[in-house]
């Protein structure tokens, strides 16, 4: 049943991290892994290939958004019906990624978004904050409003995935995904997630001295 | 003629001289270029031209009228220069992404 779904999970030097979350993601029955290895300078592509995971490499690191533009034409281009993406830095439960596909194939929505926000209000506050600026951001660009707009872990359908090509190269690709789901009449869906942080996904994600740069591009593109 | 004249229209022709050889611009931005240069030295050499340049345009001194022109013209190249620099980027992301989805990297 899951051959028809293509777990995306865009990697800019998770060395510590992919191995574990592949074998995760492979632990819950995916059986279509593939890791974009957006230029990294360690072993992330190694690992990755080791752990059973189909890698696509960029030859220079262009951002998140670059890395997910390449997994959607990898799926439009191999023909699957459901694409899922997930973060590399182990912030993502696979139960999650589960959920997501099956609120896909359930037909819940052609965009499912797994929404972190119970999560991030109990334990992260400072997290949430960021968050909550963003779905402001992004609902006044979109006109919809979204209670986790930037979370890493969501679904597209045959249809969403044909319909939602993204050009931003950066962070600000998750609210343009939300953009262009509204502008081409998509069903956005959400389904309740947990996020893990650890020291180490914390360091890495998003900061709050990168929202400017995210409005800026989003508002100059 | 001051030394600062002298100094700055060497400096001007040196620039327009090294434009002209390099072969490196396209004929619009040479003509640009050379026009910029030009313009410069010809300012140092009849300063009283700004001046009377300045009066038509009603700011007092002819100083003013060239530092007022060249912020504008800095803002305008520092404009351009951003726009090309994404559109670089961009074409470079897309390389990149080709190359991969290609397996040939």
């Amino acid at each position: 049943m899951h051959t028809q779904t293509l777990v995306i999970i865009p990697a800019f030097n998770e060395e510590k991290t992919i191995e574990e979350v592949i074998l995760q993601v492979k632990q819950v029955g995916f059986k279509n892994i593939l890791v974009v290895d957006d230029g990294s300078t360690d072993k992330t592509r190694l690992v990755a290939q080791n752990s059973g995971a189909r890698v696509l490499s960029h030859l220079i690191n262009i951002g998140l958004g670059g890395a997910l533009a390449t997994g959607f034409d990898f799926a439009r281009e191999k023909n699957f019906n459901f694409a899922i993406t997930m973060d590399a830095d182990g912030q993502h439960l696979p139960s999650d990624a589960l959920e997501i596909e099956k609120a896909l194939k359930t037909n819940c929505g052609d965009l499912v978004i797994g929404s972190r926000i119970d999560s991030l209000w109990k334990k992260y506050k400072k997290r949430f904050v960021i968050n909550f600026l963003s779905n402001i951001f992004t609902y006044i660009l979109s006109g919809l409003w979204v209670s986790d707009s930037q979370s890493g872990l969501r679904g597209l359908n045959k249809n969403a995935l044909e319909k939602i090509k993204p050009t931003q190269s950066g962070y600000e690709v998750s609210s343009e995904i939300i953009i262009l789901a509204k502008a081409n009449k998509i069903k956005v869906w959400e389904i309740p997630i947990n996020a893990i942080y650890s020291k180490y996904s914390l360091e890495k994600g998003q900061k709050i001295q990168n929202a400017f740069n995210v409005f800026r591009k989003l508002l100059l593109n | 003629m001051i030394l600062f004249q002298i100094f700055f229209i060497i400096f001007f022709l040196y620039l327009t001289v090294k434009t002209i050889y390099k072969r490196d611009f396209l004929p619009k931005a040479l003509f640009f270029w050379i026009l910029v240069f030009l313009g410069g030295a010809f300012l140092l050499v009849f300063p009283e031209f700004s001046s009377k340049v300045a009066k038509v345009f009603g700011i007092g001194r002819g100083a003013d009228i060239v530092l007022y022109l060249g912020t504008i013209l800095s803002f305008f190249l520092i404009y351009k220069l951003y726009l090309k620099i994404e559109k670089l980027e961009k074409k470079l992301d897309l390389l990149a992404r080709k190359l991969s989805l290609k397996g040939k990297h």
